[in-house]
């Protein structure tokens, strides 16, 4: 349990790192990828709701801390570990890699969706109206994060989980 | 049993997320209290640190065009040092007859911009050096080319700027030809423009004209270029101003940062 505890931490604190500093620079009209997300709603499939409310709070506050705005993303990141929680996977369970695909591609979708909205209220750096800036975290955030969880699960969170 | 064992995960789940919440929402409310400032100042820190040893690997492969510019900017602050020394040859004799004890000369440090975030979440430059070198709160930092923005947080090594192209962040603005007074304020969106407030109707202001900061600032000195008049709209009281920025923020590597202080009973003379 400790080990688990550890190494999620470890992978966690890299992801926050990555996503400052190499993802962050991937932006169209402001707006980046979010590959938290992807870690969330992976955590979600493989360990439910609890998990990845824990994972989601915890890259929320990590994050957060790096940009000044720990509440805002921490609150985001939680919710969408609610989300995410929806649609664990238990051990028992006999999903096929199409299902465990398709259960992955809308864990993410709805949970990013949700963490955009709540940034997209609260976040709004470039001072456009709120309803532009929900439009473009929502719909341009929630693409973007969808791309890179399609290249995340196909490069390698598809190996990973079909090893479950 | 397994219903006891749902309700019993669900009942977890639901106690975690409303704590979570909580905290959430109690760090967005005491987001700007000394604790969380302090928490503030080390990220500032580790952040910059991480990013300044990513950007010595990036800055090496700009190094060429990073020359030519500097070579240009070379050539530019000869012409004007050239022009500079004329003017101040012709004060010199003057000020002695007034006792001119310095007064007015400011000191600058030089800093690198360690990392640069202009998305929706944040919009602020990180610059490599902090209260270590002398750098405090609510200094000016500059370029050559104008007014970049305002120190709103100091770590040992690092500070955040606030940019001129920050919601938050307002200047006292003058005309340089005829000294029409205004505010300086970015209002979103291109990060080349910003407008010009609070000019009267009755003050004459026209395009092309140079935007200046003034003494009624709390953090810059006065005379810094702020930019130059792209339009101007007439209003029944007020001008609508748009003011195209000095400074190009897109290719921003290098900042001054005025060591001067604001004098410390300006701000809450201007917030009364």
């Amino acid at each position: 349990m400790l080990k688990k505890t550890l190494s999620y931490s470890l992978v966690l604190l890299l992801l926050t790192l990555a996503q400052l500093l190499f993802v962050s620079r991937i932006s169209f009209m402001g707006i980046t990828p979010d590959i938290i997300s992807i870690m969330i709603v992976y955590t979600a499939l493989r360990h439910g709701r609890t998990g990845a409310m824990n994972i989601g709070f915890a890259g929320g506050i990590l994050l957060g801390f790096f940009t000044g705005n720990m509440g805002a993303e921490a609150l985001a990141k939680t919710i969408e570990g609610l989300i995410a929680g929806s649609i664990h996977l238990p051990e028992e369970s006999h999903a096929s890699a199409s299902q465990k695909q398709r259960y992955f591609y809308r864990g993410l979708l709805f949970a990013s969706l949700a963490g955009n909205m709540v940034t997209g209220l609260l976040l709004n750096a470039h001072m456009v109206p709120v309803s532009l800036n929900l439009f473009l975290t929502m719909v341009i955030g929630t693409a973007m994060t969808m791309l890179a969880g399609v290249i995340a699960y196909q490069l390698l969170l598809g190996k990973m989980l079909a090893g479950k | 049993m397994g219903n006891k064992l749902r309700k019993v995960t669900i009942d977890r789940s639901l106690f975690l997320f409303l704590l979570y919440c909580a905290v959430s929402l109690w760090l967005i409310r005491f987001q700007h209290t000394p604790p969380l400032k302090t928490v503030e100042s080390l990220s500032i820190q580790l952040r910059s640190a991480l990013s300044d040893r990513i950007g010595a690997v990036n800055s090496y492969f700009h190094l060429r065009e990073q020359n030519s510019r500097l070579a240009l900017q070379n050539a530019m602050l000869l012409e004007q040092q050239l022009n500079l020394r004329n003017a101040l040859d012709e004060s010199i004799a003057s000020e002695r007859f007034q006792g001119f004890t310095g007064k007015g000369s400011h000191s600058f440090i030089m800093a690198k911009i360690v990392d640069r975030r202009y998305d929706a979440r944040e919009n602020l430059l990180l610059i490599d050096k902090g209260s270590r070198s002398g750098i405090a709160e609510d200094m000016a930092v500059v370029t050559p080319d104008g007014l970049v923005g305002r120190i709103i947080s100091v770590a040992a090594d690092y500070a955040k700027v606030m940019p001129v192209i920050h919601e938050d962040l307002s200047v006292s603005a003058i005309t340089a030809s005829n000294g029409t007074h205004g505010l300086l304020q970015w209002q979103g969106g291109s990060e080349s423009t910003a407008m010009l407030r609070h000019v009267p109707s009755s003050s004459t202001i026209t395009e092309g004209e140079r935007i200046l900061t003034t003494d009624y600032s709390t953090f810059a000195l006065r005379g810094i270029p702020l930019g130059t008049v792209a339009s101007v709209e007439q209003g029944s009281q007020f001008h609508t101003v748009t003011v195209n920025l000095a400074v190009d923020f897109s290719r921003l590597s290098h900042v001054l940062v005025s060591l001067q202080r604001p004098d410390p009973q300006k701000p809450p003379l201007n917030n009364k």
